[in-house]
């Protein structure tokens, strides 16, 4: 039987945690995508969400900030299949007043009825898979959908009640110019989101893109022309009321996401489903990767305990993530040391090369430092 | 005791791979000194690295009972020889403790470089050659026309010369009936003054040196008081004998003509050097032996941990090696870039080879080394004259009057067909020609005067792509020639890295400059800032390359359910750097220092 449960040792917090769950499912593999995705049929996917409710089942009372159901493709399940897993989330767990709940999807899965069924069970804000609005450039990334259909996406979820959405895009793809991207950024901040992610392409292994690059078919834009997309995204973004607050994240004020910020801030969540990663009690562990064993049940798999120093460095790695940067103040809180004696080399030095910068209470990454913020989150491994 | 007339000291030579280790162990096994089951394939090969590059490094010698045709027992003493010119000297050391050798040629290849070079070398020490021709097994074989180059080249007499295969077991009695016919027997006087000639030596660390002697006159037995007459080292005996295949025989005394070993406590191997001549303390000699020389180092380079932390571990590694290779020099040398580590010198570039990876291999040690380069006579302006082995220690060149740089007859032999290919390669070397022989229709020899730092780089290489690996090669030094050398210095963000710098004559200066910086270019990761990469002579920049400043390098992704993996990543790039060598502000990979050894061919 599962045994998420046993792997909980310490009191949950009042203050709730963050529940991620993960729906390892979609129409067809993207070129980039090196998610643990796959396509399934109908009688696959109903056998996975009898897993997954099994394991919700274990979280009697657990008090929840944050829920994301994430994927994958998650609005290619049906309304009951998704009925089934927030109705077991709800019956089981003790959501909190003003949690947030999001829900991913993509284009040219989802309809009217099924989008009005998400926010009948209770999910408040969704996450678009867009990356384009360009169709040579979704062909060219292996995108399932039309530029006309993500238009036609966002229609139907703000026409189904939804006023937190959030679009993620792609910069740096092979052959996008400059005027490529800004003309579709120019488009998606028109439709009024609250929320954009911007991505530069990562270059994966294994995924069909690396093998191209590797055989030199890529084409991608040069640094200097990414760097610039990027510069003039933050600048673009900022004038149209979504300033960025992470590396690839922008947001109206007030409206960043609640459940990714948490990661940053090392608030513990618990991730159901294959492959799904949770932070508890200062350990990491992942449940199986593979179908059969998370099927079966097998228990998850102890990846890190976090010892406090490690604490120390990954509060300063994921936190510089952020705009606002680390706190002093909280870390001092939360460790009883200053963050200026454990780590007073690596931010004087980072300080010196212009990639760091502190502001009253806070460190945070200059413009520079989020070009390179390896450079700096390297310091902190 | 053995009688003398029934005595033969012996060595095979040959060109590498012709198959001088096979025939040993047939030899070997023939003369039923081992069961087939003490046979390893290749007996006189003891050390690992030496069966892997099919070459034999320390000399060793064994005793073998042998029933002759004519019905009487004989000892053959076996000595085997290093089989490249690195080793040369070793080699005439080993050739002077025997009166014949067996000279072995591959019925396929024929007279190769070294074949030519190890014959002369017994030639002159007056040793009695008997030629077999090996490998007529092969397809290839063309035992006849060998026969016809080995007198037409060699002016040998192979008449009846055996031929063999040594690999498969064919006529090898032939050989061994070659040697108790042909080979005359020792002729030393045993009431004699002791004179022994140190051929090799061997360490072990309970008995301290093993010393492999040939007797010329006299005896020893344990307990005799010995003086080496060049170190002037005194010991007392403890044992002395004979050797078997990997094994030691002690006996009760060894006798004029005699080949076997000694041990006296020794701790030195510096105290019994190859060529040394041994006497009885109480009743020497009155002349040493002739042939003795202090080995020379030809090639220098510098040999530094990659982690610094390990400077202690090379320091003994080297010494380790130094107990059994007393050709092997090492002296402590600092370099601002690369820290404390140790400048080298080798009989040549193989020996150099070996030695690193031995340091790789048997010692676990990851290495930097610096370009190889030769020791260059300074004249300078005051009068003084200085052996200059380490380009650091280069005077200002305003002090300098001329340099000299050591030159080596270079001896190849190659298929006609890549004559033309081979002289470019020799011309582009600074090579002066100076003839060539036609040993048959379809090979030739072809002699260059070259500059040794020519060489040290990659000739070896550039011989063997130039002929499709059909070029034999041999050199020896031959003295110095004036020459206009230059020390060029490499910058790395305008400081200059010391263990980058190498001496270069002046026409080579501006390519060698241009290729280097080139390879550090591609091997310097990119910085926060620009790092300009330049080849300068003094304070003239003759090249540069600039490594342009690092733009991007984010991860644009980190959610919950990657951390673990993101961590690992920077890890991996946070390792990377570790491995990098600090060098001002800038951060300098091993492979860089490493890169700039390698020239390839399509370089040029």
């Amino acid at each position: 039987m599962k045994t998420i449960n046993k792997l909980i040792m310490g009191p949950i917090p009042e203050t709730g945690i963050g529940l991620y769950v993960h729906i390892p499912f979609c129409v067809r593999k993207c070129a980039y995508c090196d998610f643990l995705s796959f396509p399934c049929d109908a009688q696959g996917q109903e056998t996975y969400v009898d897993a997954l409710c099994r394991e919700i089942r274990q979280l009697e009372q657990v008090p929840l900030r944050t829920l994301y159901i994430g994927g994958g493709t998650p609005s290619i399940l049906s309304e009951a299949l998704i009925g089934r897993i927030c109705d077991t989330i709800r019956s089981t767990c003790r959501i909190l007043p003003e949690a947030e709940w999001t829900i991913e999807c993509n284009p040219a899965t989802f309809d009217l009825a099924k989008a009005r069924s998400w926010r009948a069970m209770g999910i408040d804000r969704v996450s678009m898979g867009v990356q384009s609005l360009n169709d040579r450039l979704l062909k060219r990334i292996g995108r399932i959908h039309s530029a006309e259909e993500a238009r036609k996406g966002f229609r139907t979820l703000q026409e189904a009640g939804f006023t937190n959405i959030s679009i993620d895009l792609m910069m740096g793809l092979p052959e996008q110019s400059m005027e490529d991207w800004m003309s579709t950024l120019r488009e998606a901040v028109s439709w009024g989101p609250s929320h954009i992610s911007c991505y530069s392409l990562i270059v994966e292994e294994g995924t069909p893109l690396y093998e191209e690059d590797e055989k030199g078919f890529l084409n991608l834009p040069d640094e200097e022309t990414e760097r610039a997309m990027y510069h003039e995204t933050v600048k673009y973004l900022k004038e149209h009321g979504l300033p960025q607050y992470e590396i690839s994240n922008f947001a109206k004020p007030g409206m960043e996401s609640r459940h990714n910020t948490s990661y940053w801030e090392r608030i513990s969540y618990i991730g159901l489903g294959l492959g799904a990663a949770s932070l508890m009690d200062e350990k990491r562990w992942r449940e199986p990767m593979e179908m059969h064993k998370y099927l079966t049940g097998e228990t998850p798999t102890i990846e890190e305990e976090l010892t406090l120093e490690d604490q120390m460095k990954e509060i300063m790695l994921l936190g510089l993530r952020m705009n606002r940067g680390v706190s002093e103040y909280a870390f001092q809180k939360r460790f009883g040391v200053s963050m200026w004696d454990v780590f007073s080399k690596e931010l004087a030095e980072l300080q010196t090369c212009c990639l760091l910068e502190t502001r009253d209470d806070r460190v945070f990454l200059t413009f520079k430092g989020r070009d390179l913020a390896n450079q700096v989150f390297m310091r902190f491994v | 005791m053995t009688p003398q007339d029934h005595i033969r000291n012996f060595s095979i030579i040959a060109h590498i791979d012709h198959g001088k280790s096979t025939l040993a162990d047939r030899i070997i096994q023939k003369t039923g000194l081992l069961t087939d089951r003490e046979m390893q394939d290749q007996v006189l090969d003891n050390m690992d690295l030496e069966r892997e590059r099919g070459i034999t490094i320390k000399a060793q010698a064994v005793r073998l009972i042998y029933h002759a045709n004519d019905g009487e027992e004989y000892v053959f003493n076996l000595i085997d020889t290093p089989g490249h010119v690195d080793f040369n000297y070793e080699v005439s050391r080993s050739l002077a403790a025997c009166e014949g050798a067996l000279l072995v040629v591959d019925a396929a290849q024929g007279v190769e470089a070294q074949t030519l070079a190890n014959t002369y070398l017994a030639m002159e020490h007056d040793l009695e050659i008997v030629p077999v021709i090996n490998k007529i097994d092969l397809i290839a074989a063309d035992p006849e026309r060998v026969k016809q180059e080995v007198e037409d080249i060699l002016a040998i007499d192979c008449s009846d010369a055996p031929l063999i295969s040594a690999k498969v077991g064919i006529n090898i009695e032939a050989v061994l009936e070659k040697i108790v016919e042909q080979i005359p027997p020792p002729h030393g006087d045993p009431d004699a003054p002791l004179k022994a000639l140190i051929f090799d030596s061997l360490y072990d660390p309970y008995r301290g040196v093993i010393v492999f002697v040939r007797i010329v006159d006299g005896s020893m037995k344990a307990g005799t008081r010995v003086r080496m007459m060049a170190s002037e080292q005194e010991y007392e005996l403890v044992e002395v004998g004979h050797m078997g295949a990997g094994r030691l025989f002690p006996s009760e005394d060894l006798s004029a003509g005699e080949v076997g070993y000694f041990t006296a406590s020794i701790k030195e191997v510096q105290h019994t050097r190859v060529g040394d001549t041994v006497t009885d303390a109480l009743n020497p000699a009155t002349e040493a032996l002739p042939g003795y020389k202090k080995v020379q180092s030809m090639v220098f380079c510098g040999l530094f941990p990659a982690d610094g932390s390990k400077y202690p571990d090379l320091r003994d590694a080297l010494e380790r090696l130094k107990l059994n290779d007393a050709s092997l020099s090492f002296e402590a040398e600092t370099s601002t870039a690369l820290g404390f580590g140790f400048r080298c010198g080798f009989l040549g570039l193989l020996h150099m080879e070996i030695i690193q990876e031995r340091l790789d291999r048997e010692f676990n040690l990851d290495l930097i080394a610096t370009a190889p380069g030769v020791i260059y006579k300074v004249h300078k302006l005051n009068g003084l004259e200085i052996d200059l082995s380490n380009p650091a220690d280069m005077p200002d060149p305003a002090e300098i009057a001329y340099m000299e740089e050591p030159i080596v007859k270079a001896e190849i032999i190659l298929p006609t067909e890549h004559i033309g290919a081979i002289m470019d390669l020799c011309q582009d070397r600074r090579g002066e020609y100076q003839s060539i022989e036609y040993l048959e229709a379809t090979r030739a020899l072809l002699t260059y005067h070259m500059p040794l730092n020519e060489i040290i780089y990659d000739f070896f290489d550039a011989l063997k792509s130039r002929s499709r690996g059909y070029a034999s090669f041999d050199y020896e030094l031959i003295g110095y020639q004036r020459s206009d050398l230059v020390k060029l210095d490499m910058l790395i963000n305008r400081e200059p890295v010391d263990a980058l710098s190498f001496i270069v004559h002046e026409s080579k200066a501006y390519e060698r400059g241009r290729k280097i910086a080139e390879r550090l270019k591609e091997e310097i990761p990119r910085h926060l800032f620009e790092v300009p990469i330049q080849a300068a002579i003094g304070s003239k920049v003759i090249s540069r390359e600039t490594v342009k400043a690092l733009r991007k390098d984010v991860l644009a992704k980190c959610y919950g359910g990657d951390v673990s993996r993101k961590k690992k990543l920077l890890e991996k790039q946070k390792e990377g750097k570790k491995r990098m060598r600090q060098f001002g502000n800038v951060e300098v990979p091993q492979s860089a220092f490493m890169s700039v050894l390698k020239f390839d061919e399509d370089d040029k």
